[in-house]
């Protein structure tokens, strides 16, 4: 039988088709996780109770606690504002890359999912933007499940390819979120970090909050290779280069962590925030530090 | 100074060279495995390296160039490259010498130059003192004429004037000179010489006949063993001769037989090479001092002229023949070569000893049939003058085979173990031997005792008898008319050989391998076989010497046919008794002369008795001092009260007459192969160097670069390295 903290190990997740259900099963394998730990903060089901009284409303009776304690509290959710939040799925080819059981794509797609899911459980507005070259698609927040329901059908069709443009993607993008929004940016990031960051504040200047989850597979932050490799660009398959990867290993490492304090520094210095996702990490993991991102900003 | 170098200690490892393109080699099979991948960040990666990855490519091509040149340089270094540098020596070095001085004391060096009043190693001596008297006291010398005896030097090494004795002291007589041995051993006393700097000097007159043709496996050889030395020594060849030499000399005197009768001439050949321009020459050949030829050489013509008389001694005994250059112009600066004498044995009486069986019954044997032939003396007249006096044996006799000089066996009789022994002693000691084998040979005998399977007198097993039987006779056929003996019947005998009847004869098994066939019978047998047995000779028939088998008894063939044969087995052909000017002449004593006296005459006349602190030996006389050319007699009184006469001849080596130069394309190998000096001009009086030639080694500074190779290797893996500052790994904000 499947067990419950499967649905957080991103290679079981992988087996699951539907992101409808993986979704579910990471929220709520999620949440369980958090009730055994007793981890109060960090809910977003409720905050608090409050003793009933005469006029409120009896779908938020907890009759779990009446159960209990034979009294009636009412459950108080944290957030009763109605927040819109756009998820931006990167497309890209790049994303298509994997070194184990999970392409970033999929990891990225069931992250989104779930947290999705969990936006719309927390009654917000959640909508997707798939970004490759430009804007692929643009599904509009809406708290409801059926545009939930098309966001699970547009993330699921999604297939990596052509190359990756955020920065224009991200102007596009900020031409139609409202401001106060929220922007959810998961992407590989694998571009020129000036134009990541140009279109991040974009956005910013569009007055939506931003949080940026890049997404990574463990292997293509070094090149894990002692031999010659013949090296060719998923995104632009006519690039090709042959190299010693014992040679250019440490070049290659230090780029890419000079990549990732730059777009860290320039999140920073937009008030955005980042995280950098692995896609050996479970999802409990991921999951639990983009919620302590949105509690701050609450 | 050359960069390059001139030398490698160790060429044998060039191979290893090779190894210097392993990086390259590495890097190209590396390069041909690489796996492809597609990647996510490549072009990302690209954009923002694009320069650096130029420059880790240049790098990388740095790196290979930096270790292919480093390995390079340390196989380099294992080859043992070494430059030669001259270095000036000054005066007060403090640098000591190992001299080591080498002379030529070949008679050729007994030349003298017209302007000079003594010989050539007169000249060589005056040079070797100069240098000796260069040395200092710290400096040691060694003083070598080979071919000399291994001298292990001791502490005299640096007793100079101990070495100016031995100068003083050298003498002619060295025998032949050969050049690289003369190398060869003087690089091996130089290594015995513990000094600073080795030096060689070779006082030689640059015969040509020292040099032999080029042998470059043997200069490389003698350049190894110079170049294992350090030091090494150097080594400089003094020219004690004369570029223009004028000497006339007689090249070749040879008769045909150092033993003839008196009634017979022998033929004497002479070959003379007078001196270009020499006028007023003549050629004088005396014997016993009496004029028996007297020529003039023409002014003009070939540069080597043959001269070929004959002479009919009248008197037996030894006779001393000399031939000599005479006349206007005849003296020159080697005087040795200018007569050749021989020594020949004149006898008026030879035994001829003729062994044979019992004769039938009723008919005389081959012996009495050859006793005939060899001396007819029956029927009026006075009785030939020839030599041979035939004496018709029934056994051998040690006392008459001790005087004769040929045996005669008229069939094969079966002899006495003992008389076999002494009949063949005789043949290994030189003697001649005529073997007819008619019908009474015992043909088992013959087998067993006289072929022994080939190592007897015999020149093959006798087979069958083989007789004609249809009446028709055999012939003689294939007769080898250019042999000695058979020459007489090229002409018109030829034919009358041809219808020689032959009715009997002994067929013979395969002969033995160096034996000749001199003719065979018209059935195909060999006839006449002739072959050697140690020192002597023997020739055999297969048919008997009287008429029974064949009727050359009968024929006038045979008196000239037995008397050439006698002569060729008695008085043939031997070798010269004497020896070349420096040799050792070889006496041989009878049991009862060992404790005589015994007196030598030297050419010039002067007597000496010889003791036994002087040459007498148990057996013989050996006689070391014959630096004069013409005859010793040795005077060797007898138990009886007689005296033997013993006169043997000395002759300048004609090879040493021969003043020729080495030419200078050998003198320039020399030079190039083992990095001789020469003293071109012969006036020239060599100093000792002012410079010392210095090996400078290479493989410390090819270590040394490898070494800043590897460190500009480390520079550069690391140079790139460390230009960048530690970097925290990315994470959460």
């Amino acid at each position: 039988m499947t067990e419950l903290r499967d649905f957080l190990d991103p290679g079981s997740v992988a087996q699951l088709e539907r992101l409808q259900v993986v979704a579910r099963k990471i929220a709520e394998g999620f949440l369980r996780g958090l009730h055994r730990s007793s981890a109060r903060g960090s809910s977003i089901e409720y905050a608090e109770h409050r003793p009933y009284v005469p006029g409120d409303d009896l779908k938020h009776l907890d009759w779990r606690s009446y159960a209990r304690t034979d009294r009636f509290y009412l459950k108080q959710f944290e957030d009763e504002t109605n927040l819109r939040a756009t998820l931006v799925l990167d497309t890209s080819a790049s994303m298509s890359f994997s070194s184990g059981e999970i392409t970033k794509l999929r990891y990225a797609s069931c992250l989104a999912a779930a947290m999705a899911y969990l936006l719309l459980g927390q009654r917000d507005a959640v909508g997707l933007a798939l970004a490759g070259e430009s804007l692929k698609q643009h599904i509009p927040p809406r708290a409801s499940a059926e545009n939930l329901a098309g966001i699970y059908g547009a993330m699921e069709k999604a297939r990596p390819e052509g190359r990756t443009d955020l920065s224009k993607v991200l102007s596009q993008l900020a031409e139609r979120v409202d401001p106060g929004s929220l922007t959810i940016l998961i992407s590989d990031l694998l571009d020129d970090e000036q134009s990541v960051l140009s279109g991040i504040s974009q956005l910013r200047q569009r007055g939506s909050e931003v949080i940026v989850l890049q997404v990574l597979d463990p292997c293509e932050k070094e090149l894990p290779f002692n031999s010659w490799m013949v090296l060719r660009d998923i995104e632009d398959p006519s690039i090709e280069m042959r190299l010693d990867a014992r040679q250019l290993a440490e070049l290659y490492r230090e780029n890419f962590i000079e990549h990732q304090d730059a777009i860290r520094k320039g999140c920073s210095a937009a008030a955005v925030d980042y995280l950098c996702l692995d896609t050996s990490a479970p999802f409990a993991n991921t999951l639990g530090r983009f919620l302590h991102l949105r509690s701050r900003q609450r | 100074m050359n960069p390059l170098p001139d030398t490698f200690h160790n060429p044998y490892l060039w191979p290893l060279l090779l190894f210097a393109l392993l990086p390259m080699l590495l890097y190209l099979v590396d390069r041909r495995r690489a796996r492809r991948l597609d990647w996510p960040a490549l072009r990302f990666f690209l954009t923002r390296q694009r320069a650096r990855l130029r420059w880790i490519r240049l790098r990388e091509a740095l790196l290979i160039l930096v270790r292919s040149l480093a390995l390079f340089l340390v196989v380099y270094a294992l080859l043992g490259p070494a430059t030669r540098v001259e270095r000036e020596l000054s005066s007060s070095s403090s640098l000591n010498r190992g001299l080591v001085l080498v002379f030529d004391t070949s008679f050729s060096m007994s030349y003298r130059p017209a302007e000079e009043a003594g010989d050539l190693l007169k000249r060589a001596k005056t040079r070797a003192r100069a240098l000796l008297d260069e040395l200092r006291p710290a400096d040691s010398a060694l003083v070598v004429s080979p071919p000399a005896t291994d001298r292990t030097p001791g502490d005299d090494l640096f007793d100079l004037e101990k070495r100016r004795l031995e100068l003083e002291e050298l003498e002619l007589g060295g025998g032949p000179f050969d050049l690289l041995h003369a190398i060869d051993d003087a690089i091996g006393k130089a290594a015995l010489l513990s000094a600073d700097i080795r030096e060689i000097y070779i006082f030689t007159d640059h015969q040509a006949g020292s040099l032999p043709a080029k042998e470059e496996r043997s200069l490389e050889f003698l350049a190894s063993r110079l170049a294992a030395l350090d030091p090494a020594p150097s080594i400089t060849l003094v020219d004690c001769g004369t570029p223009e030499t004028s000497n006339h000399r007689i090249v070749e005197f040879e008769s045909d037989s150092l033993v003839t009768g008196t009634d017979s001439a022998i033929g004497f050949h002479v070959r003379v090479a007078p001196a270009p321009g020499a006028g007023g020459l003549h050629l004088r050949v005396t014997v016993d001092g009496e004029v028996i030829v007297s020529r003039p050489l023409e002014e003009e013509g070939p540069a080597t002229r043959e001269l070929s008389f004959s002479h009919r001694f009248s008197s037996a005994g030894t006779a001393r023949v000399s031939a000599e250059l005479v006349g206007e112009g005849a003296g020159d600066g080697l005087p040795g070569d200018d007569a050749r004498h021989l020594v020949i044995e004149v006898l008026d009486r030879l035994e001829v000893p003729i062994i044979q069986g019992s004769p039938d019954k009723g008919r005389a044997g081959g012996g009495h049939w050859l006793d005939l032939a060899l001396f007819p003396r029956y029927g009026e007249g006075q009785p030939p003058k020839v030599i041979f006096r035939p004496v018709i044996l029934g056994s051998a006799e040690s006392g008459i085979l001790a005087r004769s000089r040929v045996l005669v066996l008229s069939g094969i009789p079966s002899v006495e173990p003992r008389e076999l022994e002494l009949i063949e002693n005789f043949v290994r000691r030189g003697g001649g031997l005529l073997v007819f084998a008619d019908a009474a040979t015992d043909r088992l005998f013959a087998n067993d005792r006289l072929w022994q399977e080939g190592r007897g007198l015999l020149p093959a097993a006798l087979l069958k008898r083989q007789k004609s039987e249809t009446g028709e006779a055999y012939h003689p056929v294939a007769v080898n008319l250019e042999h000695p003996v058979l020459s007489i019947f090229k002409g018109v005998s030829e034919a009358d050989l041809g219808r020689l009847a032959i009715r009997s004869y002994w067929t013979t098994g395969p002969v033995k391998e160096k034996a000749a066939i001199l003719s065979r019978t018209s059935g195909g047998s060999p006839w006449i076989i002739e072959h050697s047995l140690s020192d002597g000779r023997v020739i055999f028939f297969a048919t008997g010497a009287d008429p029974a088998d064949t009727d050359l008894p009968r024929t006038p063939l045979f008196v000239p046919l037995l008397h050439r044969l006698i002569r060729y087995l008695a008085l043939g052909p031997s070798i010269a008794i004497g020896c070349n000017q420096g040799g050792t002449l070889e006496v041989a004593l009878e049991a009862d002369e060992r404790a005589a006296e015994i007196r030598l005459t030297r050419p010039n006349g002067e007597t000496e008795k010889i003791t036994n602190s002087t040459g007498t030996g148990k057996r013989g006389v050996s006689w070391r001092k014959t630096t004069q050319t013409g005859f010793y007699s040795f005077d060797i009184g007898q138990g009886n009260s007689g005296k033997r006469t013993v006169t043997l001849a000395v002759n300048m080596d004609p090879a040493e007459s021969n003043l020729e130069r080495i030419d200078a394309d050998s003198l320039e190998l020399l030079e190039r192969k083992l990095g001789i000096d020469r003293l071109r001009h012969s006036q020239d009086r060599p100093g000792l160097r002012r410079s010392v030639i210095v090996e400078l080694e290479h493989w410390p500074y090819a270590l040394l670069a490898s070494l800043l190779l590897l460190f500009c290797e480390l520079v550069l893996l690391r140079g790139f390295a460390s230009s960048r500052s530690p970097v925290p790994a990315g994470g959460s904000s």
